[in-house]
């Protein structure tokens, strides 16, 4: 730890420190503008200009003093850059004499030369490093004449999202570098030199990138600034309120502003644990679902797809059946006497894993309390596998770990997970974490881009995954690198393991998956040797179809590993929602068979229910999800069951097929929690007013309990606020006995980062997080005492596929055309509509079709058709479409599936 | 005491025979100091496009809180401003500015200016919010059709 003297201050810093980051340790402020503590310096803006000295040694080395008995310092004769100088034994640095004032003032001087001083139209004003540190170290006229500044011509759109005003552009290189180093996209660059100098987009379709208005955020001037919140509003003017994204199942931390209940922008709030200061576009734009409304006082229409703002009633009339505006008491009568009248074996409960934990705990009470049943299923059908939450809750990623900490000790396996589609900031932090030399290994049926980050990459046999598993645990156990020690205490059936694993060889499992055996045993030694390992699993293995082997082959390659119940260590699932992971807890599990299987906190259920498929004949209650435009099956059920209810934001397709409509409130609407695929549990609070009549979820669930329970016993559902239910939950779930509201972080008050702390890096652009980072709760293994049962089971392989064979998977996209996604105008152009077949150009060719082409396949069972969209990333043989496509489907296709095309609008000759 | 009713009543008749100092409002105005602020005017540029750009500064200077701003984007096609930018949405509560003026002086374009008028009195408050409509000077084209 070097010592170095900062304005005669002394303080001891890591070596290799900057000294900006030194200064900051005594507190004096080094001012920035192209320094950023989370991307590599490169000192272009010069306004961290200071002294720096070195002591003066003689000729043996030791350092010389003065009278006074102090070093001797050597001053540099010119100004250092305080974020490239990297601080030594006995440097003496000064930040605070006037020659490092006079230069501030005159590098601001020199910046503002080019600079169009159109604050008052710029969306950056008001929250401006520039116009800031211009205010606090810049001199107050210029000597460069104004008539005579270079102007470029503006604005330029870089993408639909991000507009670039080149005038403004102080060329710091911070949205380049973050192009480059965090997100991986190197897209954006300078181009021509001095006063010409500018950003611009090399890729095509331009300025391609999942994290493009991360630029916006740590731009220092308003040269970038995202088309969302163009004009938007004055950014004095927002009320900020701390929120959870409430699209992945990441959980990033947010801020909604907010003016005259409208949503004006959506910016990232610092949490190190969960998205460091960041947010993916998904999260940052698509949150106009919100507002889409017409006026709060016009008539609620029943078509389009703004927001519902009163129950609906489907009434028999002169044009025949249809959707009504009816009050709330006419509407919670009509549902409870329709309910009662079911009787416990006639209902049908179904919900989405969008909702709070309070809303899918008051959703299950319902049923099972107040309708006496335990017919209940959650959708979507993903995650609803083999590789469930049981799984999840037992050799889960255990509680403290955190990905902004792995490094060197850490090896990373990601099979079956596009992390950049399914969870983008996962995504960031996993390839982060190979930056500082995590390693990487990545399997998956196709290539995704994290492989380019990746030690070890494969690219396995569609729908082999548990060969692949099992093959990298034999290779474990023929290497010996098993932790003996932990297996001897910590798990059974090791011995039935080996006895089972004997004919199946590395060999035969790099066969089955179609990779090389000596790759397969690399991967397996790096993953062993590795100090902590984390296993990352995606839609691809959390499917219902999956290989009932997989489970038992993921516990046993992390047991053998000893990869699990210790931080930094186990399975990552990347649900597919922001609170599915909230839906296991709370007891909304369902098997494909839409069996309820559990209680909430994983209490296994007694009666099983008798219900098999969505039965026809019940009364189904839909809360929060628009199945009915996902799945043909669901459909076809909701169109036969003679009661259906349904209660959400929009006026769905499924909505359309309800008898009554309730209005719920959006996220943003109401206060409550989400449980991140992490197990951590966030609370947001409320940023808007719900439009019209909408209530929230819980809130309607408790009226319809009350009305329902007239007869009965009433106690129980007295909850006033979401934190009732929440201290109900702590009671109830043995997981989230800590999670009561008063012990969870309070996402109050969000200050600006304009007090000293991180200012300077940040300023005016970042959110603190002062209430913490949220609660994860514990799994199962980080209990010593529990002993992990290790099987054999062996994997079930989907068929050999052959030369000139085609299969058909499922890719999740991050832009999926879902309910909430579409509102979203301005991220149309990235939208990936469900119809699509991504096709490789081979394969193309092969069946003679072309982009746009209509396609029909044939699984065998099913007829599947689709538009044909080219992928170059695709290998031969295998082509993709939307999981919401393929897994709701009706049919008995099970997936991965060969299929032949049967009917393609061919090329024209 | 008779010296004093006498001192008095002098005054009374001295005025008598002077010219009165009220006016006859309505029917007759007197006109205000060169520095009077009345009623806000949100002026024009000589070509007739609008001085105004929405940067809402004058209602962050606003300390009566009486000015609402909601800006939009200038197109070619449809354009209010100079520039990028200008105010879709201009609102001024009359019934809560207290005229003192700092809108005008936070205005970077010299768009809003507290103008003569001092005739504000309405029979609701709905109507004492003045819309950008009402705000905005006529435009030098219709001027002309009315001339």
């Amino acid at each position: 730890m070097p010592k170095v003297t900062i304005d005669g201050q002394e303080v001891n810093v890591p070596a290799g420190t900057v000294v900006v980051e030194a200064a900051r340790q005594v507190g004096n402020e080094i001012p920035v503008f192209c320094y950023h503590p989370k991307l590599a310096p490169v000192g272009m803006c010069r306004m961290c200009l200071v002294e720096v000295g070195t002591p003066r040694l003689n000729k043996d080395r030791q350092v010389e003093l003065d009278v006074d008995g102090k070093p001797i310092i050597n001053w540099m004769p010119k100004f250092q850059t305080g974020c490239t100088q990297v601080v030594s034994e006995g440097m003496a640095i000064r930040t605070q004499t006037s020659q490092v004032a006079a230069a501030r003032k005159d590098v601001l001087e020199f910046l503002l030369t080019s600079h169009p001083l159109d604050c008052p139209v710029c969306d950056k004003g008001g929250e401006c490093p520039l116009q800031n540190l211009t205010m606090a170290y810049g001199p107050g006229v210029s000597r460069f004449d104004y008539a005579v500044k270079f102007h470029f011509q503006k604005p330029v759109h870089l993408n639909n999202l991000i507009t670039l005003d080149r005038e403004r552009c102080i060329q710091c290189a911070r949205c380049t570098r973050f192009s480059d180093e965090i997100a991986g996209d190197p897209v954006l660059g300078f181009e021509n030199r001095g006063r010409g100098m500018e950003i611009v987009t090399l890729s095509d379709p331009p300025f391609d990138s999942k994290f493009s208005g991360n630029t916006t955020d740590i731009c220092p001037v308003g040269a970038l600034t995202t088309r969302d919140f163009r004009f938007r509003a004055r950014v004095w003017e927002l009320e900020d309120v701390p929120s959870i994204c409430n699209h992945c199942a990441v959980g990033c931390n947010t801020i909604i502003g907010q003016r005259v209940n409208d949503i004006k922008r959506i910016m990232p709030r610092q949490n190190e644990s969960v998205n460091e200061i960041w947010l993916c576009d998904k999260g940052r734009f698509a949150h106009h679902f919100a507002n889409s409304r017409q006026s709060t006082l016009g008539p609620p229409v029943p078509s389009g797809t703004h927001r519902l703002e009163t129950p609906l009633i489907r009434r028999g009339g002169p044009q025949g059946d249809r959707l009504v505006p009816a009050s709330w008491p006419e509407a919670l009568k009509l549902v409870a006497e329709k309910l009662s009248a079911a009787g416990p074996d006639g209902v049908y409960g179904i919900s989405g894993d969008r909702l709070p934990n309070e809303d899918m705990y008051l959703f299950q009470k319902f049923f099972r309390q107040v309708l006496g049943s335990n017919h209940l299923a959650r959708w979507p059908v993903v995650a609803r596998g083999p590789v469930t939450g049981t799984l999840f809750q037992e050799i889960g990623l255990s509680s403290g770990s955190n990905f902004g900490k792995m490094g060197k000790d850490t090896s990373i396996l990601v099979v079956g997970a596009d992390a950049e589609e399914e969870a983008p900031i996962h995504f960031l932090r996993i390839k982060q974490a190979g930056d500082r030399g995590a390693a990487l290994i990545v399997a998956n049926p196709y290539h995704t881009k994290l492989e380019k980050y990746g030690r070890h990459c494969f690219v396995y046999r569609p729908g082999s995954a548990a060969a692949f598993v099992w093959g990298l645990v034999r290779a474990i156990m023929d290497a010996g690198l098993e932790q003996k020690e932990f297996l001897g205490s910590r798990a059974t059936g090791l011995a039935e393991l080996q006895t089972g694993m004997e004919q199946y060889t590395v060999a035969r499992a790099a066969e089955l998956a179609g990779v090389k055996a000596e790759d397969l045993q690399a991967a397996a030694q790096t993953f062993a040797q590795a100090a902590n390992g984390v296993l990352v699993i995606g839609r691809e293995l959390l499917g219902s179809d999956t290989d009932p082997a997989l489970p038992e082959a993921i516990r046993a390659l992390l047991t053998v590993t000893g990869h699990i119940g210790k931080a930094q260590n186990g399975l990552l699932p990347l649900l597919p929602h922001n609170n599915t992971q909230g839906a296991l807890d709370m007891g909304l599990d369902a098997g494909p068979e839409y069996r309820t299987k559990w209680l909430p906190g994983y209490q296994p259920v007694t009666d099983k229910g008798t219900s098999s498929g969505i039965p026809a004949s019940s009364a189904i209650y839909v809360i929060g999800s628009d199945l009915g435009s996902e799945s043909d099956l669901a459909r076809q059920a909701l169109e036969a069951a003679p009661f259906v209810i349904v209660q959400d934001l929009l006026l769905t397709e499924t909505a359309l097929l309800a008898d009554v409509v309730l209005p719920a409130a959006a996220p943003m609407e109401r206060e409550g929690t989400f449980t991140s695929s992490e197990r951590r549990v966030q609370r947001f609070k409320p940023a808007l007013q719900p439009p019209g009549h909408a209530l929230p979820d819980w809130w309607i669930l408790r009226e319809l309990a009350q009305v329902m329970a007239n007869a009965q016993d009433k106690t129980g559902w007295r909850y006033d606020t979401p934190a009732d239910i929440m201290a109900e939950i702590a009671h109830v779930v043995p997981q989230y006995a800590t999670m009561a509201y008063e012990n969870l972080p309070v996402p109050d008050l969000p200050s600006r980062k304009l007090d000293y702390d991180d200012s300077l890096f940040y300023r005016g652009t970042s959110f603190l997080n002062p209430g913490g980072e949220g609660q994860v709760w514990p799994v199962k293994a980080e209990d010593s005492a529990v002993v992990l049962q290790v099987r054999w089971v062996e994997p079930a392989v989907a068929g050999q596929p052959a030369a000139g064979q085609t299969w058909l998977i499922t890719r999740p996209h991050l832009y999926d055309a879902g309910t909430l996604l579409s509102q979203t105008a301005l991220l149309q152009p990235q939208m990936v509509p469900h119809t699509w077949l991504h096709v490789s150009p081979a394969d193309a060719a092969r069946w003679g079709v072309a982009e746009g082409a209509a396609v029909s396949v044939s699984t065998g069972e099913d007829m599947l058709s689709f538009v044909v969209h080219l992928d170059a990333d695709l290998p031969a043989g295998i082509v993709t479409a939307a999981p919401a496509r393929l897994e709701g489907a009706a049919g008995q296709t099970r997936w991965p599936v060969n299929v032949t095309v049967v009917n393609a609008q061919r090329l024209a000759s | 005491m008779i010296g004093e009713i006498l001192k008095g009543m002098s005054i009374t008749f001295k005025t008598m025979f002077q010219p009165p100092t009220t006016v006859s409002y309505p029917e007759v105005k007197k006109p205000v100091a060169e520095r009077f602020r009345g009623r806000h005017e949100l002026k024009r540029y000589d070509n007739g496009l609008e001085r105004c750009i929405g940067c809402s500064l004058c209602a962050a200077a606003c300390p009566a809180d009486a000015i609402f701003v909601e800006a939009a984007e200038n197109t070619d096609e449809e354009r209010y401003s100079p520039g990028e930018r200008y105010a879709k949405v201009y609102e001024i509560n009359m019934l809560r500015c207290i005229f003192c003026g700092y809108c005008e002086d936070a205005c970077p374009t010299e768009a809003v200016v507290l103008e003569k008028n001092y005739e504000l009195a309405s029979y609701s408050r709905e109507s004492l919010i003045y819309t950008k409509d009402m705000l905005l000077v006529p435009h030098p084209a219709d001027i002309q059709k009315t001339a």
